[in-house]
């Protein structure tokens, strides 16, 4: 397993950014003289939470050990605090990711599998919330996502409701992120709303892996989501942990499942 | 361009190993890229090549990617007490970078440079690997490194220390680290001889370790490394490396 800090320059972004990348080390002639893609390994975007950046999984977990006993690359891109999403007010984070940083990982290592059931997303908190809006609005490209403790539900980011912690923020933060908070639901940036949108135009569905802790404050929002996305149809499979709750040393313990997860399910 | 730290495993040496690469912008799939391997100089590492110089800028407008290895003081050997740097740079790191991008593995797109202690590296494994690299750029050094800076073996307690890490008794000749040896069997055997551009400041201490391997390839009959010698105004440091980088890739014509 090699470690990759890479600096480069993105289009969307309009600046310069920098990611981390974990790669099986495999030789030249493994990855270059491979027809039938048996040395090419599963890509996995991981995404960090709010007030953390590309180097957090890094720092916070042991993902290295994971990705090197599942033999995959994990590519873990800064989202800064744009929720991922394609800001009313800022950078298009989502397409950044969604389209950007894949294209970007799969022109520089060659080692990458292209093939969509190869090709996944997961995150924590903010991030778990990135990898759906992510996930489900480019179903083409990723065919399995895992959210982590997402923050997916809008009564819990938004002022006027209770706050918790750094989470708070002024309206307009949220507002250059997702523009009008009055029309969040059935927009773009509205999870349920993504996913039916899949449903009624018949895209690819994606499959989800849905985690988190009975104690974290985002728990209630966590099983309303699952509901609602079950209710539209959307394959997925829940796990809950009892009194675990919103912090990196569950996280340490959630991305296993997923990575498992990822690659057994066909 | 994209610049990124490399934390890989060689299993040559049997542990982590440092390196820096720049690669161009926008790769297509399928498409491979020509590629400089640039070696440092004594005391210096991965980066510095980075930090001291424009070479990212100068990738950028050939549209090349450069590869910086970390060799740490070894002078690019096989150490005898300490590392197999020579190995695990003329070999192990061409195959483990090719591995994770899409480098052209074609010799006509494969050229090896260095300052100092890395010019004498980039002779030595350019040499021995006639049908890898294409190119050699040699700067301020020459086949050897000596006199090193701080006095001649037996002279400075420090030089006497890395003399007895990477060498110790060991001789060189008829290895694959003998330099002139392996030019000499390029010309002999009729093997492809890459071409060599050697250039070295006036005031450069190096300076008569450079006209040895002057002497030598100006011996050679027709000039089978199209080698090409330079001697100007300037010293050991980063603003003439800085400067004759940009050359040694005008010579391979980049």
């Amino acid at each position: 397993m090699a470690h990759l800090h890479v600096n480069f320059h993105s289009d969307i972004l309009g600046g310069n950014t920098s990611m981390n990348v974990l790669l099986p080390q495999r030789s030249r002639k493994m990855v270059h003289e491979d027809p039938d893609g048996r040395y090419h390994y599963p890509l996995l975007v991981l995404l960090h939470g709010m007030s953390d950046d590309y180097t957090s999984w890094m720092r916070l977990t042991s993902i290295e050990r994971y990705a090197e006993q599942a033999g995959i690359a994990v590519v873990m891109p800064s989202g800064s605090l744009s929720w991922y999403a394609d800001m009313a007010v800022g950078p298009e984070y989502r397409r950044f990711i969604g389209e950007e940083v894949v294209n970007v990982a799969r022109g520089m290592f060659p080692g990458i599998s292209r093939k969509y059931e190869d090709t996944w997303i997961t995150g924590s908190s903010m991030g778990g919330y990135g990898s759906l809006s992510i996930g489900l609005t480019y179903p083409e490209t990723f065919s399995k996502i895992g959210a982590i403790a997402p923050a997916v539900h809008p009564e819990w980011m938004f002022p006027g409701e209770e706050l918790f912690g750094y989470i708070g923020r002024p309206a307009s933060y949220w507002e250059d992120i997702f523009g009008d908070l009055s029309a969040f639901e059935g927009s773009k940036n509205d999870i349920a709303a993504l996913a039916r949108r899949i449903v009624d135009e018949g895209k690819p569905m994606p499959k989800l892996y849905q985690i988190v802790g009975t104690a974290d404050f985002l728990y209630k929002a966590n099983t309303a989501m699952r509901d609602t996305l079950r209710d539209i149809g959307m394959d997925l499979t829940y796990e809950e942990v009892p009194d675990a709750y919103h912090d990196w040393g569950f996280w340490d313990q959630f991305i296993r499942p997923i990575i498992k997860w990822m690659k057994e399910v066909k | 361009m994209a610049q990124i730290t490399v934390n890989w495993f060689s299993s040559t040496m049997l542990r982590c190993q440092n390196s820096t690469v720049i690669l161009p912008e926008g790769i297509k799939d399928g498409s491979t890229i020509p590629t400089l391997w640039l070696l440092h100089g004594k005391g210096d590492g991965h980066t510095t090549w980075s930090r001291n110089t424009s070479i990212e800028r100068y990738a950028k407008e050939r549209g090349i990617a450069v590869v910086m290895p970390d060799a740490e003081n070894s002078n690019y050997a096989d150490m005898a007490h300490g590392y197999p740097f020579y190995r695990t740079i003329a070999n192990e790191l061409f195959d483990v970078m090719g591995g994770f991008f899409n480098l052209s593995d074609k010799r006509e797109d494969n050229w090896i440079a260095g300052n100092s202690m890395g010019g004498g590296g980039a002779l030595k494994i350019g040499l021995a690997n006639p049908d890898r690299f294409s190119a050699i750029g040699c700067l301020s050094a020459g086949d050897t490194v000596f006199p090193f800076p701080g006095g001649k073996p037996g002279e400075n307690p420090d030089v006497d220390a890395i003399l007895k890490r990477v060498y110790d008794a060991r001789e060189t000749v008829g290895t694959e680290e003998d330099v002139l040896g392996n030019a000499q069997k390029i010309v002999t055997d009729g093997l492809p001889a890459p071409r060599i551009y050697h250039a070295i400041g006036k005031d450069d201490f190096l300076l008569s370790a450079a006209h040895r391997t002057r002497d030598f390839f100006a011996s050679l009959e027709g000039n089978p490394f199209d080698y090409t010698y330079v001697e100007d105004e300037g010293d050991h440091n980063w603003a003439y490396w800085d400067e004759h980088i940009v050359k040694f890739l005008d010579f391979v014509g980049v």
